[in-house]
């Protein structure tokens, strides 16, 4: 059992020598086993060579080389697309602000050319009431003014009506 | 035993001399051209690394592309005071192993629905009928080791980067880089002798499945990543 640890260890260390990985202090005992161990010499044997295919392959790779090309146009035309989108929006990126501005727009005018009567008083029309005064002034058969509906009270028809509120 | 032989992480300036932390810090202020010069400084050697692992030429440089573009979107979260050559090739690394892992799950249910098939050809046991050169040879043999021996062994003897660039690049400790890296090497051998001599004995795969199985028994990873 010691002979197979001794054995698998030194295995371990001989795949890193294969390769120059091996520390100065963990050669010695490596070197020692080896010498008394004709099984790990045979591994020994079958790591160099299974190197020097990967050493092949490497060598056969590097002589081939990565090419003559750059990526850094495709890379800068993406960086720039993607300061692109928070730099300068596209105008589909307006749409939704521009439209509620639009509607706040028309809000407006249709606000000023309906609700606004020509003498200019707006003090009876603009206060804003609860659902409760609403309910009393349609009692009274109130005059509705159009665009007010339901911020602004309707008016009632007969002015003595104001007391209810 | 002499040094070993390793290719640096930090590729040789192109655009100058100034220090990627310099560049780094430049493209984090909005200058683009310090990114350029640090692309243009890494592109060649990304580029290698990522072939190794995708070993398509188109796939890799679109892989490479993107690992730019991360990394320029990330440029905030890196750390000044780590090398940003190791960082860099661990986004590019991680990014290429998830994209063929990605692309593995997709292709074999699709291909071969019949479980018999989905381990795929046995890389110890030469196809007769196929005549691959030597390149094609190892690059089988590689593909049957699994993708954590597979990695550190193709970084350090197909790209030669040093057992502790490595383990910047991976995350882990120099110690499991090592590991790993002796258990790759004797997995690699076993599998590249056991190929060879059934390319050269008439009766193919007659040499039983336990080299591979036996070995993998006796060689089980101390779990030293879970301490990081």
């Amino acid at each position: 059992m010691i002979w197979n640890n001794q054995c698998r260890k030194t295995q371990r260390l001989l795949a890193l020598a294969t390769g120059n990985d091996l520390l100065e202090s963990e050669t010695a005992g490596m070197q020692r086993h080896l010498a008394g161990c004709p099984r790990c010499r045979d591994v020994q044997d079958g790591l160099q060579q299974s190197q020097r295919a990967l050493e092949g392959l490497r060598l056969a790779t590097v002589a081939e080389g990565p090419g003559a090309w750059s990526v850094w146009p495709g890379v800068a035309r993406q960086i720039r697309s993607l300061l692109g989108i928070s730099a300068a929006p596209g105008w589909h990126q307006w749409l939704p602000t521009g439209t509620l501005a639009a509607a706040c727009v028309a809000m407006i005018a249709i606000l000023l050319a309906t609700g606004v009567p020509s003498d200019g008083k707006l003090s009876a029309g603009s206060v804003p009431v609860s659902s409760r005064h609403i309910q009393s002034i349609s009692r009274n058969q109130p005059r509705s003014i159009p665009g007010y509906y339901p911020y602004f009270v309707q008016v009632p028809a007969d002015p003595d009506n104001y007391r209810n509120f | 035993m002499s040094e070993p032989e390793t290719r640096s992480v930090e590729a040789t300036p192109p655009g100058g001399s100034a220090s990627d932390a310099r560049l780094v810090e430049d493209v984090r202020h909005g200058d683009h051209e310090a990114f350029e010069v640090l692309v243009r400084r890494y592109e060649g050697r990304l580029m290698s690394v990522l072939l190794r692992f995708a070993q398509d030429r188109e796939l890799a440089r679109d892989l490479a592309q993107e690992t730019f573009l991360r990394v320029f979107e990330r440029i905030d979260q890196f750390d000044p005071s780590r090398r940003f050559g190791p960082w860099l090739f661990r986004i590019g690394v991680n990014l290429t192993l998830d994209y063929l892992r990605k692309r593995k799950r997709r292709i074999w249910p699709s291909l071969f629905g019949d479980s018999r098939l989905e381990k795929g050809p046995d890389p110890a046991t030469a196809d007769p009928r196929e005549a691959l050169d030597l390149e094609q040879e190892v690059r089988k043999v590689l593909e049957g080791i699994p993708e954590k021996y597979r990695t550190v062994l193709i970084l350090r003897d197909l790209e030669n980067f040093s057992s502790s660039e490595i383990a910047a690049i991976l995350h882990r400790k120099e110690a499991t880089i090592r590991w790993r890296l002796a258990e790759a090497r004797m997995r690699f051998q076993e599998l590249w002798m056991r190929r060879q001599s059934s390319q050269h004995v008439p009766l193919v795969g007659q040499e039983g499945q336990d080299g591979p199985q036996k070995h993998q028994s006796q060689t089980d990873e101390p779990d030293t990543d879970d301490l990081e």
